[in-house]
């Protein structure tokens, strides 16, 4: 499924969505006045644009994600990665390492996540 | 508006001299640093938008004068072509039905013959030279409202999209920073600038990018930049303003490097410039954005920075003098002296004084010395024009000669006095003693005819009686006024009637008697037949054209009936009594207030024609301009005619 776009300043609008979900429109607006000093039109404005685009949900008041923060940014590395790296995960990685050095502690991230994926695979 | 378009005009010539100058320099101070070339644009910038200027003599512009309207109104000589029409083809003034048009009226009736024409000031409106800065006017206008709104445009379309724009709370500065989605970055307001950059811009750039925006701030250069727009938008018809628009914002950007490496330090050039080249973009902003920084040219800039080398000191000295000369040299206006004038006058294009149009006439005399070409006028002969259009004569303004509303009262009151009374009380005439009873005015004994004149109490002067035989026919005619000569009588035998003159309707200045022809049937009844005094002056004036020469001072007077020449009066050789000059042209010729007749088997009419002189109100009659005869003669239904019009010699 292809999971919607979403541009920076939306992207802030909908951490905001995410991290106090659900939420009311009225508290919503304050927020977006407060931290991102939009104007109510505005809020209005990019919150519909992504109701539209399915991202978030506007019900009765209330405003709820319909894609998860995980969701969005997976859908969005992914482009990237497709764009600029043909979709190849350890050309990337590869590409990531030339430049700069990966601590330990990433280094030990990173395997966990490998081996906690090809468990998965083999247990489908 | 024309006024304001052409100060503009004459605004945006005088920069571009400068714009050109510092072009020049520009390329000769491309080492020193660019601050210097934006002190310079400042200047320019000055001399289009300032409205007012001084004048000195230290200018440096050179001393072309102005452009104003006066360059294209007549002085053209291909202007002055249209007009003339030679040759005995003149156009068909139509009658006049209107008597009461005043002169100026009639003189722009005939258009198409006046444009050659310098003596009537009012020609100017129907210039076509005249056009030519109107319209121009209105191009002008309607491009800078195509920029305004253009402006409008892009700033709302800004607006749109900073609304999105999210506060950046990670540096602490006192400028108000915000990232947004645009892909440069900007800065925005004048008094309360707020510094947007775009998502992307990470660090290490993103110091760079604040500094060099802060910079920016501090320099004012969003002042520069929006003073530069509103140039622009004025002078959008300049393309050395749209060069200089283009320069500005380059130099804009340069000298702002060139101050941020100053903060920094040189050694931070190199990442620097490494940051310059990873923001450029290769989207194509907006010609002609207020407010974004165009971050094109970045390869010019990073060549500026990484050639820039602290000039010697007297290199930023000889710069800062020679800024001194230009900003002195050319903040001022040239004087515009007398004799500056004087020779302009000499070439074919037009004098440059600023006076409004109804000064016209004067100002043709006075450049009449110099404009040799037209007349040929030399010392030993006049050549007498042939070439002018011709004019038609004007009525006088006794056409509206009080008409007494009082014929049908006055006809009563005669009918009420008995024929007895009448002949009973008959005594000679004698103008001024008497007094309310009748008097034989006039009689032709041979014919037995008699006139009597009688007065009621109300009406004074009016009411007469003709007596033929035995038979009386009354007329409620005034035969009385304050010059009172009582009236003139003839029979014509032949055609059976009475041709009456009654002499009223004179005064200072005037002379218009009326013409009567008493038509006999049968004698017993007449029936008068009137020349209205309405009717004989439109006859005149339809009859009478000039043309006057205010170079030769020549008055001719024409026929219009055949074209025909009737006078010509030079008045240049007649000089001693007349006060027609140079200074003093004849702008009217009139006809019509003045006219007699003699009564006989042909009724001769004579009038004068006299002409108005600039300045003055009063019609004057020269001596040296002659009287005309003709002939009238009325037709079976009562209309009156003219016949050819001759010259009255003095023998």
């Amino acid at each position: 499924m292809d999971t919607p776009k979403i541009f920076e300043s939306e992207y802030r609008f909908a951490s905001i969505v995410w991290e106090r979900e659900p939420i009311l429109l009225k508290e919503l607006i304050g927020i977006c006045a407060k931290q991102l000093e939009w104007k109510r039109t505005t809020t209005y404005t990019v919150l519909k644009r992504l109701c539209e685009r399915g991202i978030l949900k506007n019900e009765d008041g209330v405003v709820t994600s319909l894609y998860s923060r995980e969701e969005i940014q997976y859908s969005e590395s992914k482009q990237f990665l497709d764009k600029t790296f043909n979709g190849s995960l350890p050309g990337f990685v590869a590409t990531f390492l030339n430049g700069k050095r990966m601590s330990n502690e990433e280094i030990d991230e990173l395997q966990t996540m490998i081996e906690a994926f090809k468990k998965d695979r083999t247990e489908e | 508006m024309t006024e304001m378009f052409l100060g503009i005009l004459n605004m945006s010539i005088n920069a571009s001299y400068i714009i050109i100058i510092v072009l020049a320099l520009r390329l000769a101070m491309r080492n020193v640093s660019k601050k210097y070339i934006c002190i310079l644009w400042m200047i320019v910038l000055f001399r289009l938008l300032c409205p007012w200027t001084v004048e000195s003599t230290i200018s440096l512009l050179p001393s072309a004068k102005p452009i104003s309207m006066e360059d294209f109104v007549q002085g053209n000589t291909s202007v002055a072509d249209m007009g003339n029409e030679t040759d005995g083809t003149i156009e068909k003034i139509p009658e006049m039905e209107e008597n009461d048009m005043s002169g100026t009226d009639k003189a722009m009736m005939s258009i198409g013959t006046n444009t050659g024409g310098k003596v009537a000031g009012s020609d100017a409106n129907w210039n076509i030279g005249l056009m030519i800065p109107k319209i121009a006017a209105i191009i002008w206008s309607t491009g800078v409202s195509i920029f305004v709104v253009y402006t409008l445009f892009i700033l709302v379309h800004f607006t749109y999209k900073l609304k999105t724009a999210v506060p950046d709370k990670t540096y602490n500065e006192k400028v108000k920073i915000y990232r947004c989605e645009y892909a440069t970055p900007f800065v925005v307001g004048i008094i309360c600038s707020r510094i947007y950059i775009p998502f992307q811009v990470r660090e290490p750039e993103l110091s760079y990018v604040l500094l060099h925006e802060k910079t920016h701030i501090s320099r004012k250069d969003h002042w520069l930049k929006g003073i530069c727009h509103i140039a622009l938008i004025i002078h959008w018809f300049n393309p050395l303003v749209w060069i200089m628009y283009k320069l500005v914002e380059r130099d804009m950007e340069m000298a702002c490097d060139e101050a941020v490496l100053a903060k920094i330090g040189g050694d931070s050039r190199a990442e620097y410039c490494e940051a310059l080249l990873n923001l450029a973009t290769v989207k194509k902003q907006f010609v002609g954005n207020p407010v974004a920084f165009g971050e094109s040219d970045v390869k010019l800039r990073i060549k500026n920075l990484l050639n820039y080398k602290k000039p010697y000191i007297w290199i930023t000295l000889l710069v800062i003098i020679i800024i001194g000369v230009i900003a002195v040299g050319f903040m001022s206006n040239p004087i515009e002296n007398i004799q500056q004038k004087e020779q302009d006058n000499d070439d074919i294009s037009a004098p440059d004084e600023g006076d409004n149009e109804e000064q016209k006439v004067s100002e043709v005399q006075d450049e009449g010395d110099d404009k040799g070409t037209e007349s040929e006028q030399s010392t030993d002969e006049k050549v007498i024009r042939t070439d002018l259009p011709i004019k038609q004569a004007t009525i006088t303004e006794w056409a509206e000669a009080e008409e007494t509303n009082e014929g049908q009262i006055a006809t009563d009151r005669f009918m009420s006095i008995s024929w007895d009374k009448v002949v009973k009380n008959a005594k000679r005439p004698y103008a001024n003693d008497w007094i309310g009873n009748t008097i034989l005015m006039n009689e032709i004994p041979e014919h037995n005819i008699s006139m009597y004149g009688y007065n009621d109490e109300e009406y004074w002067g009016m009411g007469v009686a003709v007596e033929h035989d035995e038979n009386v026919n009354y007329f409620d005619w005034l035969y009385m006024d304050n010059h009172t000569i009582v009236p003139s009588i003839f029979w014509d035998d032949a055609h059976k009637q009475l041709q009456v003159i009654l002499h009223t309707g004179s005064g200072t200045g005037y002379l218009m008697p009326s013409l009567h022809i008493l038509q006999e049937y049968e004698t017993i009844h007449m029936e008068d037949y009137c020349f209205e005094v309405e009717d004989v002056q439109k006859k005149i004036q339809g009859r009478i054209g000039y043309t006057y020469d205010d170079e030769g001072l020549v008055l001719r007077v024409i026929d219009l009936q055949g074209n025909t020449e009737l006078c010509v009066v030079d008045f240049e050789a007649v000089q001693k009594y007349d006060d027609v000059s140079k200074e003093s042209p004849i702008t009217e010729v009139r006809v019509g207030d003045i006219f007699s007749y003699e009564l006989g088997e042909n009724i001769q009419m004579t009038f004068t024609v006299g002409y108005i002189i600039k300045g003055q109100e009063h019609m004057v009659r020269s001596q040296y301009v002659p009287e005309f005869k003709t002939t009238v003669t009325m037709d079976g239904d009562g209309e009156f005619a003219i016949g050819d019009i001759t010259v009255v010699s003095e023998e």
